[in-house]
């Protein structure tokens, strides 16, 4: 861990995991200033790098719903 | 279209003044990104938040290269000395005019998540199993060895009507769906003595944790809200305890904006500066 932060320092399996990571963070987390997300599904390379990702952040979006509509 | 990367203060480290192009920040597909005032009396005119937005025809996909442009702006942000609100990626209003009534709606319930984040960043650790860790063992596989000479017809005679095969397609299905679940347990206790002693290591460091989802089975996320000023300390304690934990593979990424713990639905920190609604 020499360089502990630095992305291109790791394996391809290492760079993936938090490539993933990161991704999933920015569609399942942060601030919600509207009341609804609008997920345009489109391109292949997301669902080739995490098909996960974005079932979970559907899954968010619906579990959250009935929260969101009372902020 | 306006999409909303992130709310973020003081606007001077990103431009001159507000509503114009942030400085060398670029968006979704190298679009402009603008620095929009909000105004709102929680705030003196030097501290207001600003929204960093974008124009954009359509929803923009949802592709791994829009995420990384998305975070992208949030994390430039951070790096320039704002403390930062980011985003949930994919949220659209009609103009900014929309965006400002929205976030009015909303300015005192953010007052609180600006205090949290102020001077901070997140940190992630990625935790995986290790070479060096056990495998995998389904809880029923904890039986005597069958003598190899004993044939698939000898332990059909042996087992009970009752007993299920562990050759048969229900068994299999069970198995399926049974082993990610095995396996998010494993992991998680893999990691827990690990969680437990960067607890104790680097508790004064850390102002907040997140364990995020385990999407995938074998890796277990944690994400730590971090003073600036305490990511050199924070990252050698992390790699010293790591060392004691052979049976786990530790990857560091970060700074980030703290996308983990921005949420109005969760709850505010606890006594223990852990975010209970995230454990």
């Amino acid at each position: 861990m020499s360089d502990p932060t630095a992305l291109e320092a790791r394996t391809p399996d290492e760079r993936r995991l938090v490539l993933s990571d990161l991704l999933n963070r920015v569609l399942d987390r942060g601030l919600m200033i509207t009341g609804s997300v609008t997920l345009a599904v489109a391109d292949v390379d997301l669902v080739q790098l995490d098909l996960n990702l974005v079932l979970t952040a559907v899954e968010t979006a619906i579990r959250d719903k009935p929260k969101r509509a009372a902020v | 279209m306006i999409y909303l990367y992130g709310l973020a203060r003081p606007a001077a480290a990103l431009a001159e003044a507000t509503h114009e192009a942030a400085r060398d920040l670029y968006g979704i597909d190298g679009g402009e990104v603008r620095v929009v005032s909000l105004a709102a009396r929680e705030f003196s005119s030097e501290s207001a938040p600003v929204a960093l937005i974008g124009v954009v025809p359509s929803a923009p996909a949802t592709s791994a290269a829009h995420l990384v442009e998305h975070d992208r702006v949030c994390t430039t942000a951070l790096v320039r000395g704002c403390d930062v609100l980011p985003a949930r990626f994919g949220q659209l209003f009609a103009d900014d005019d929309a965006l400002a009534s929205e976030y009015l709606q909303r300015a005192a319930l953010l007052a609180p998540l600006w205090q949290k984040v102020a001077h901070a960043v997140e940190m992630s650790l990625t935790i995986t199993p290790g070479v060096a860790a056990p495998p995998v063992v389904a809880a029923d596989a904890a039986v005597v060895p069958e003598p190899a000479d004993e044939t698939s017809v000898d332990r059909a005679r042996k087992r009970s009507p009752h007993e299920a095969s562990s050759t048969g397609i229900g068994y299999a299905y069970l198995n399926s769906v049974a082993g990610p679940i095995r396996e998010r347990q494993r992991t998680r206790e893999l990691v827990e003595p690990f969680r437990a002693d960067l607890r104790r290591s680097a508790g004064e460091l850390i102002r907040g944790e997140a364990v995020r989802s385990q999407s995938v089975p074998s890796v277990m996320g944690l994400s730590h809200l971090i003073d600036r000023a305490a990511i050199p300390a924070y990252e050698r304690v992390v790699a010293e305890v790591a060392v004691a934990h052979p049976l786990i593979r530790v990857l560091f990424s970060g700074p980030s904006a703290p996308y983990s713990f921005v949420s109005l639905e969760r709850g505010l920190p606890t006594s223990s500066g852990v975010d209970a609604a995230h454990r």
